[in-house]
């Protein structure tokens, strides 16, 4: 069940968002490598592109994003390599209060979960936790 | 005069009551003889002459029958009235003696039947010139013309030197309508005469009898003589002889005027006696039986044709008011505050009716003034007296001086209005106006003056006689306007009904418009506002965190407090996101309230055991609605009834149901402090608190969402409240649906 968790992608627009969401993971101490994309393309770059390190093992998604935003994302993201693809976990990362966003995460089976802004380290923890084992482990 | 009524002296009041039907004397150009009708050789009254023509010995008279005596043509005219004929459906009998023709003709009025003999004088008019008369009218539509017509062609058939159209007022003047004059003659066209000048006794004689005609006012009457047995006021009505003798007020009311000979021809129009023909003849002029019978039917024929116009002119007017009227509402605008206006077409206001001008009064805006109205600073004045008169939806006066004296102007030649309420949520009206109808009014003489006692007869009677003055007098005492006719309300009535219709709609429109710009801003403003607060929050959070150790109590309490504030503001933020949410259309569906109670209570688990709240749930009937708000709705209120408890008070509530036939009611009771009566209006307002903060936690958006929720449901949601025990909220709904089995 364990397996280490070392790099976590933040896709969101909001600078202020990635700063302090890049904080609370790293005062967990589970993530080697937090790096962060503005959009849905560009993350979509960064999946496609070859380099091992570029493929992260989590990704906090926010939906409202220009150029390409969340749910945009997951489409093109379904239709990547599974070897891109297979072992990233993602979860959505937003403030939409329209219930309709939270229903559509659920009909999908990329999205693992539908979390809150702001994320706090104690919730990146379990989250961590749920889906890459005891941080004991590591 | 007391040789006509024996019975009767006329004075300066009494003229209205003249017995002109029954004068005992008969003009001086024919004869009479009247019988009684249940028995036809009993002689009732005669004059001297019938009994020559009819040779008829005076001395047997009164004591023998004188049905032997009656020449054939008499005998004829007996026998038809006997057979209920008439004077108008029989032609006169012609009678000859002492080598003169006479025309005789018969009538039978209460129990006599009156024969009149006349002489037989040839006929001056045909059935010819009764059909040029017809055709004559009927070669103009506008009934203007129609008088003129038929006065120029009446006087050229029958020779008078002037004959008038003579229309009669509802208030019982008249005036000229139509005139055909001798050229060196003063024409009268246009004059009016007071009402007076053709007293009621003379108009209902007229009207039975059509036709009248004086021959020659200086022509001696004859006497009559009746019954030495008659009874003591018993009368010989000569309603329909064509012989009658003539009023002496009216002899020397002709006399005056310089006229000696006229023929009257009633017009009726609907039963009603509409005016008449006036021909007038400064000499002796007889026209003959034949002649008068024949202008009675072309009096007809004019009745006939004036209706027939008056009736395409009202079918004009309606049509040209439709039109005005289409045009009119196709104009009216509406600007943003529901203030009325009329865009290009809004002169079509003065032609939906026959006024002088019309106005629209606005509360917030100048009048639109259009034709003849009041000066613009009483425009403004006149919605004021409208709103004084309780804003009426209609108002209409021909008498503003009498009805409306503040707003009267003498200034002014406005007489009266009609105004129309044209809006339910402002103060517009449309107002039409007309002038003061006879402030130049031209009356044939004075008629504060229609008789003068100007004489003292031998008996010492006074003697009345018609005014002599026919100086004309000009009359500007008159305030009123021409009457608002039904059609006139009618129109007035439509027109607002009309507004009031574009009115509603553009209200629903605009308030549809207002709520979803009003739904999409709030919903993105709220939005919107989320990020900044969070991003305030979380960097609060940070400083706390880094300066964790280096802060000293005060300062740790000032990042608390700003805390404190972004995340109330977040909860004001969601509430207002919900509170436009609300409106959202979302479809309606069966909601098991029973479950969703549960549900609700399941989840403030953590408050209910923190405050050792208890929540009775009695048995909740389901209910057709919108599943999410009424979720809210309930979550809202029970949430309530746990917070606003006094301090160390455990919070009870109960939830309970019911339903009849019409309704479903859901009632949730606490135990809390309760809301003062004067405060009850306030909890249901958006941000309506009655608590500090510190007292009670909340955005104050709360019941503002449960209201909205409960009437978006079209239910209503009430509260019941006693300060310091508790307060039980209602909603009741309206059953909308049976559950589906």
């Amino acid at each position: 069940m364990s397996r280490p968790l070392h790099h976590v992608l933040l896709v969101d627009d909001n600078t202020d968002d990635n700063y302090f969401h890049a904080r609370s993971i790293k005062k967990s101490g589970r993530a080697v490598t937090v790096s962060t994309c503005r959009d849905g393309e560009e993350a979509l770059a960064c999946l496609e592109s070859d380099t091992d390190q570029a493929i992260p093992d989590l990704i906090f998604l926010d939906i409202n994003m220009p150029k390409m935003n969340g749910w945009e994302f997951i489409e093109a993201f379904a239709n990547l390599e599974p070897a891109c693809r297979d072992t990233v976990v993602v979860v959505m990362l937003s403030t939409s209060p329209n219930p309709a966003d939270r229903e559509r995460a659920g009909r999908t089976d990329i999205v693992s979960e539908f979390i809150d802004k702001p994320l706090r380290t104690e919730t990146f923890t379990r989250i961590a936790d749920t889906y890459f084992g005891g941080g004991d482990d590591d | 005069m007391s040789q006509l009524y024996p019975d009767f002296t006329l004075t300066r009041d009494n003229c209205d009551r003249e017995p002109i039907h029954r004068p005992e004397a008969i003009q001086g150009t024919g004869h009479v003889l009247a019988l009684d009708a249940a028995d036809p050789g009993r002689v009732l009254a005669y004059s001297d002459g019938a009994l020559d023509i009819l040779g008829i010995p005076a001395d047997a008279i009164w004591t023998q029958g004188v049905t032997a005596h009656l020449p054939e043509p008499c005998r004829l005219i007996i026998e038809r009235l006997e057979a209920g004929e008439t004077n108008e459906s029989m032609a006169p009998q012609p009678l000859t003696h002492g080598g003169i023709t006479y025309d005789t003709i018969g009538s039978c009025r209460g129990s006599a039947y009156v024969l009149d003999f006349e002489d037989a004088d040839p006929p001056e008019i045909e059935t010819s010139d009764a059909l040029r008369f017809d055709a004559l009218l009927r070669s103009t539509d506008d009934p203007e013309a129609l008088y003129d017509v038929a006065a120029q062609e009446l006087r050229r058939q029958l020779g008078f030197d002037r004959v008038m159209v003579y229309q009669f007022d509802p208030d019982g003047h008249g005036f000229v309508v139509g005139e055909a004059k001798r050229d060196d003659l003063e024409p009268f066209l246009g004059l009016h005469y007071p009402a007076t000048d053709i007293p009621q006794p003379a108009r209902v004689v007229l009207q039975a009898a059509r036709v009248r005609s004086i021959a020659d006012i200086h022509l001696p009457n004859r006497p009559l003589h009746f019954r030495p047995d008659r009874p003591d006021g018993e009368h010989l009505d000569l309603t329909y002889s064509q012989l009658r003798a003539t009023s002496p007020i009216h002899i020397e009311y002709l006399a005056n005027m310089g006229v000696q000979a006229t023929m009257t021809i009633a017009i009726e129009v609907g039963g009603a006696l509409w005016g008449l023909f006036a021909c007038h003849h400064y000499g002796p002029k007889n026209p003959g039986y034949h002649t008068r019978r024949l202008a009675g039917m072309e009096s007809l024929l004019f009745s006939l044709r004036l209706q027939e116009v008056q009736a395409a002119k009202v079918e004009r007017n309606r049509l040209a008011s439709r039109e005005a009227e289409e045009k009119l509402i196709g104009s009216i605008r509406f600007d943003d505050i529901h203030q009325l206006d009329l865009a290009s077409h809004g002169s079509a206001l003065v032609e939906l009716c026959a006024c002088d001008g019309a106005a629209v009064l606005s509360a917030d805006k100048p009048p639109i003034a259009l034709g003849e109205t009041f000066p613009v600073e009483q425009l403004g004045a006149l919605r004021q007296h409208l709103a004084e008169l309780g804003a009426p939806k209609i108002f209409t006066t021909d008498h503003i001086a009498a009805d409306l004296p503040a707003a009267f102007s003498a200034d002014t030649e406005i007489g009266g209005l009609l105004a129309a309420r044209v809006s339910e949520v402002g103060s517009t009206y449309f107002v039409w106006f007309r002038r003061r109808q006879r402030q130049a009014i031209t009356w044939a003489g004075d008629p504060r003056l229609p008789h003068v006692v100007d004489r003292i007869d031998e008996s010492g009677a006074q003697r009345l006689s018609p005014r002599q003055s026919f100086a004309k007098w000009q009359d500007a005492i008159e305030d009123r306007c021409l009457p608002w006719t039904d059609d006139v309300l009618d129109m007035a009535q439509r027109i607002r009904g009309r507004v009031l219709q574009r009115e509603a709609t553009f209200t629903a429109t605009t308030m549809q418009r207002h709520n979803d710009d009003l739904r999409q801003m709030s919903y993105a403003a709220s939005h919107d506002l989320r990020e900044p607060l969070r991003t305030v929050g979380n960097y609060l959070e940070l400083l706390t965190e880094d300066l964790d150790e280096r802060l000293d109590d005060e300062q740790r309490h000032f990042l608390e407090r700003a805390g404190a504030a972004t995340r109330r503001m977040r909860g004001l933020v969601d509430d207002l996101l919900t509170y436009a949410d609300v409106q959202r259309e979302v479809a309606w569906e069966w909601v098991d309230m029973a479950a969703l109670v549960a549900g609700i209570v399941e989840d403030l688990g953590d408050v209910i055991q923190r405050t050792g709240a208890t929540i009775d749930v009695g048995t909740l009937p389901p209910i057709f609605g919108k599943r999410t708000n009424l979720e809210r709705c309930f979550l809202n209120l029970i949430t309530n009834a746990l917070k606003y408890v006094a301090d160390g008070v455990q919070p009870h509530v109960t939830v309970t149901g019911e339903q009849d036939a019409d309704t479903i009611t859901y009632r949730i009771t606490d135990n809390g402090i309760g809301i003062a009566p004067e405060n009850v209006a306030k909890i249901f307002a958006i941000f309506g608190r009655l608590h500090h903060h510190s007292e009670y936690t909340g955005s104050g958006m709360g019941l503002a969402i449960c209201k909205r929720v409960v009437e978006g449901m079209h239910g209503t949601l009430e509260v019941a409240s006693e300060p310091g025990r508790g307060s039980t909220f209602t909603c009741r709904f309206e059953r909308r649906m049976e559950l589906p089995t």
